[in-house]
């Protein structure tokens, strides 16, 4: 019997077709350009030489030097921000206004006012949205109980790694590559971070994007007024979230990186903490790198070893195993995950040992 | 039968050109030896398929675009690894499924899923209307995907390969790496929650309301 579903389906089938069809006409492909990505991550001339486009050795010293210099300057800016952030900080820009300062007096009045008018339009709102952002684990993550081994020696550097998170769209972490240097400063020091106050105008727009995001997320969950959001531990985290995703937007990783840090650390709600994982395993490698990426996996299963990324983090560190551990890895994965959604690969895998 | 095949390929045989599967056979082979012509070309052959499975993983033709490039970015490094125990379509989109895996894990957010069915009650058409009308149809599929984003990862692939690419229970299950029973299992659950989701958000209608 056809339901009202299938009906949907058809008609979504259909017009996805169609406009398939239609996108494929306009649409150019550009093998050049993954060359040149698959370059610009050290892809191409590891694996396949003939890949790369033929340079004169000239032009290969030319680009050892650009990158030399870019790798340089990217280290004294990195250096300028550490020091930048190892200053006294201001009050965070929610609390009530003490000490207003030239423009930052003014980027707060339009908080307050963009916030109070929020507020107004703030109606009744489903409880169904929130209680599904923990979302449903998959059989196979529910089934795992361990915790990850937690080898250092895990997370060496292969390349076989189809669970990597793939490119933000370019609007979202636009001059952000992932073989950017690692990040030096101390987490407490990211943490203060958090707290800073927009300085420049790209800031408060961030900030006031972050307002409206927190907004509309909490207008579907109930709303409440501005002063009690300030107040309001769980107001608090979807401010947080609003921030980092707002400021990966805005390519500022290191600020998505410590306020979804400061989410993780919330002991008041493990399911956004698990949840701001997945978004941390992605920031992390494209800030610090895949090693460091590994560093975050484990440190997720030790923290939840039946989240929702369990598998996933699971898989990765026996992707990057050494060849003398990655059967094993594999091995204790099968073990731990008999159902899991990367069995096909760890049973191969082990074959193969 | 005496043999009707051997004097069929007697008659057949010499002249006969490669088939589309040697033919990516022999350009596997050259890129597997980094060759970027062999590359360029399996870009070309598998460019629009990929781009169709992507866009329905998707439901966003920039997006899928994208992913299509990631894809053969990831790709590269791994063709060593591809031995054709699979066709190489299959294994490309393989990886592209764990691409979009973790590209639905970096924009997760069920209450935006959940806002996206709102806003699409908010327009859909009321009993006594057409459904075609262009932008309620629209809505009527981004509402379908909104509610595939508040499935888990397993049950929305099985959903979208099985009921929304269309694509047949044995192929669907080799591009999950699972059987076909497990694949109709997930499909199955994914289809019972669609619906509910899509009749409590008034998108299709309750059943035993019809």
């Amino acid at each position: 019997m056809i339901d009202d579903l299938d009906l949907l389906l058809g008609e979504a089938r259909e017009s996805i077709a169609a406009s398939i069809d239609d996108e494929l006409a306009a649409i150019a492909p550009d093998f050049a350009a993954v060359v040149d990505e698959a370059r610009a991550r050290g892809i191409a001339d590891a694996s396949a030489p003939e890949l790369a486009a033929p340079t004169s050795a000239t032009e290969d010293d030319d680009e050892d030097e650009l990158a030399s210099l870019i790798a340089e300057a990217r280290h004294e800016v990195d250096a300028d921000v550490a020091a930048r952030r190892l200053l006294p900080l201001p009050a965070a820009p929610l609390a009530p206004v003490a000490e207003p300062r030239g423009s930052r007096v003014r980027w707060l009045g339009a908080l307050v006012a963009v916030a109070a008018a929020l507020a107004l339009v703030w109606g009744l709102q489903p409880f169904l949205a929130r209680q599904l952002a923990g979302g449903e684990r998959t059989g196979s993550q529910a089934q795992w109980s361990e915790p990850a081994p937690g080898s250092a020696s895990q997370a060496s550097a292969r390349d076989d790694e189809p669970a990597a998170a793939p490119r933000r769209r370019p609007a979202r972490a636009s001059g952000v590559r992932e073989d950017m240097p690692e990040e030096t400063m101390p987490e407490e020091q990211v943490d203060l971070d958090a707290q800073d106050e927009p300085a420049a105008p790209a800031e408060a727009d961030i900030e006031a994007e972050a307002e409206v995001a927190a907004d509309d997320d909490e207008a579907s969950t109930g709303g409440a007024t501005a002063s009690r959001r300030a107040s309001d531990p769980a107001a608090a985290l979807r401010r947080l979230e609003a921030e980092a995703e707002a400021r990966w937007r805005a390519g500022d990783l290191a600020g998505a990186e410590s306020r979804l840090r400061r989410i993780i650390r919330s002991a008041d709600d493990p399911q956004r903490a698990d949840l701001a994982y997945g978004d941390l395993f992605t920031v992390t490698r494209q800030l610090h790198g895949r090693a460091r990426e590994a560093a975050v996996w484990e440190e997720y299963l030790r923290r939840f070893p039946r989240g929702r990324y369990a598998d996933d983090a699971r898989a990765g560190l026996c992707r990057r195993a050494d060849d003398a551990d990655a059967s094993e890895c594999w091995r204790r994965y099968l073990e731990a995950f008999p159902r899991g959604t990367h069995r096909a690969e760890a049973e191969r895998s082990s074959e193969r040992e | 039968m005496p043999e009707p095949r051997r004097h069929l390929r007697a008659v057949a045989d010499p002249p006969s050109e490669p088939s589309p599967a040697e033919i990516t056979a022999i350009l596997v082979e050259r890129a597997q030896r980094g060759e970027m012509g062999a590359w360029s070309r399996l870009y070309q052959d598998h460019f629009a398929g990929l781009y169709g499975h992507l866009r329905h993983l998707t439901g966003d033709p920039v997006v899928a675009e994208e992913l299509v490039q990631e894809t053969f970015v990831q790709a590269l490094p791994k063709i060593d690894r591809f031995d054709g125990r699979s066709t190489f379509a299959t294994w490309l989109h393989g990886i592209a499924i764990n691409i979009v895996r973790n590209h639905w894990r970096s924009r997760r957010s069920t209450a935006k899923a959940h806002a996206g069915l709102e806003a699409v009650e908010a327009v859909r058409p009321r009993r006594g209307e057409s459904p075609d009308v262009p932008f309620a149809r629209k809505q009527r599929i981004a509402a379908l995907y909104a509610a595939l984003e508040t499935l888990p990862d397993h049950l929305r692939l099985a959903f979208i390969l099985r009921d929304l690419e269309g694509l047949a229970p044995e192929e669907a299950a080799e591009r999950l790496g699972i059987t076909p029973n497990n694949l109709a299992v997930r499909a199955c659950r994914a289809r019972d929650r669609i619906r509910k989701l899509l009749a409590e958000g008034g998108v299709i209608a309750q059943e035993g309301t019809r």
